[in-house]
């Protein structure tokens, strides 16, 4: 089943390939500091950082009410694969970072769409693209041309998942996106 | 359309690769008699539409040019978005070529001329980028100059403006004339911005109406979301793109649905489509993938989506 847990907890899943932002993003905007499972990242071809996030990474946002929403990071590399499905399923949302300076950053945003696109509402996706301004990387443009072509309509970002006020627009964006779709859906 | 009397376009295509061009041909027969006007491929004289690759011979653009007819460009994947109305990004389906010829043919039968002269004015910066943008962009540069002496440029490929003069432009406080043809270039220090973006502040804080080219019974809705990062936008339009991405509406249903003036649906639908980013909806479109029905949280999650926006608006 996609779509929220309507029993269980309120979560939005912070996706994307190794390297792209996700650690630093939950951290930007968790207001505990962010549990994270970290190891040493042996595949240096896809990344140079020193360490990559094997497990997931888990921050949290309590709500004026004592409600919580419930922040995942997934790891990024593919072979980590299945805990994809077990942290996106029953999601509300999901954001997907990709840096656009990554060789193939179009195609990983496409794979990371395809991936968590069933196992949350349709639309509920946010995309956040980090690096746009470097030379020679995509535009956020071309990211969201790239969505349109394949018949989805979600938010592109240019974002730094170092600022909080880009990571809380990102949020905030779909949180507008999940009350929009209600307002639609009930009309 | 089936059954009407249709208006008969023709269209060249130039510069596309030949897997594309067939493909194009294709596509023509698709969509007969689904389409606004019947499309039928022609020769360069008497073409009403040319459709060109952004690496099509510049001499047969520049000539196409002098028609001032419009101009549908495609390319590539990871090619930068141009400062033209109409493109279309390779690979593409037979529904974004459907959408985007009958916005083509919309744009045919009532083309920026067509306005009364007090609107017009008020709309001349508009228009002509909408113009400007219909036939692909100029060679030269083109200027659009502000009461207070900023200066907007549109070239080629880009636009390009003075610090000062952005700053202006984003908080409204630039209210540019008709943009026309320069032999001059952007002073020293002018940065580069993408056309669209230029188009976008140039609705945004336009006449607060719908332009011309826009109907107060039209049904849109948002084809691709605008780099709200890149833009700035405060809470009311992200409502707005949300709301206008999750299902088709018109001016007034956009409004009530975004809970924004009627005044600020209107800008974003003006801003939206001089952007590129709007569709008519009144006609079968491409189909999206949008929040739908099935996607409607639980009563419980409504509220706390509505908490979580409140919590976000209090720590901004």
């Amino acid at each position: 089943m996609n779509g929220p847990d309507v029993q269980g907890e309120f979560k939005i899943i912070f996706t994307g390939p190794m390297g792209a932002g996700k650690t630093t993003a939950i951290a930007a905007i968790s207001e505990i500091t962010p549990i994270q499972t970290e190891a040493p990242n042996t595949d240096r071809i896809s990344h140079a950082k020193a360490s990559t996030t094997v497990g997931f990474d888990y921050g949290r946002i309590t709500l004026a009410d004592g409600q919580v929403v419930r922040l995942y990071g997934t790891p990024g590399q593919a072979r980590y694969r299945f805990m994809w499905e077990i942290l996106g399923r029953g999601a509300a949302g999901v954001i997907v970072l990709v840096d656009a300076q990554q060789p193939g950053a179009l195609v990983q945003m496409d794979s990371f769409v395809d991936a968590f696109a069933p196992l949350v509402p349709p639309g509920a996706i946010v995309v956040g693209v980090g690096r746009t301004g470097e030379p020679g990387a995509p535009s956020s443009d071309a990211f969201a041309a790239r969505l349109q072509a394949r018949g989805i309509v979600a938010p592109v970002l240019s974002i730094d998942a170092r600022q909080l006020a880009d990571v809380r627009l990102m949020v905030q964006t779909l949180a507008c996106v999940l009350a929009a779709g209600a307002e639609a859906g009930a009309a | 359309m089936a059954g009407k009397d249709v208006r008969t376009l023709r269209i060249y295509a130039t510069g596309l690769p030949p897997d594309s061009l067939r493909v194009f041909h294709s596509m023509l027969k698709v969509i007969e008699g689904r389409s606004l006007a019947a499309w039928r491929p022609g020769a360069m004289a008497q073409a009403d539409v040319l459709l060109a690759h952004a690496g099509a011979d510049p001499v047969l653009l520049d000539e196409w040019d002098r028609t001032g007819k419009p101009v549908l460009m495609v390319v590539d994947e990871r090619a930068p978005w141009l400062p033209a109305r109409f493109v279309l990004r390779l690979p593409f389906r037979v529904m974004q070529l459907l959408s985007l010829l009958d916005e083509v043919a919309a744009f045919l039968a009532a083309p920026p001329a067509a306005i009364p002269m007090a609107r017009q004015s008020r709309w001349a910066a508009a228009e002509s980028l909408r113009a400007l943008m219909a036939r692909g962009g100029e060679s030269g540069w083109q200027v659009a100059t502000g009461s207070d002496g900023h200066q907007l440029w549109i070239g080629a490929t880009h636009a390009a403006a003075l610090p000062e003069a952005l700053i202006a432009l984003r908080a409204g406080a630039l209210q540019p004339g008709a943009f026309a043809r320069s032999d001059a270039s952007p002073p020293v220090g002018a940065i580069a911005l993408a056309v669209a973006d230029v188009a976008w502040f140039i609705g945004l804080n336009g006449p607060a109406e719908l332009a011309p080219w826009l109907q107060a019974e039209g049904i849109y809705r948002l084809r691709r979301w605008p780099d709200l990062a890149r833009l700035g936008a405060d809470e009311a339009l992200i409502e707005l793109c949300a709301c206008a991405a999750a299902r088709e509406r018109t001016s007034g249903q956009l409004a009530a649905s975004a809970g924004v003036p009627a005044e600020a649906a209107q800008r974003f639908l003006v801003a939206a489509s001089l952007a590129g980013l709007l569709a008519s909806a009144s006609r079968e479109q491409e189909p999206a993938r949008p929040v739908a029905a099935e996607a409607v949280p639980a009563s419980g999650w409504s509220r706390l989506i509505g908490d979580l926006r409140r919590h976000l608006r209090r720590a901004a």
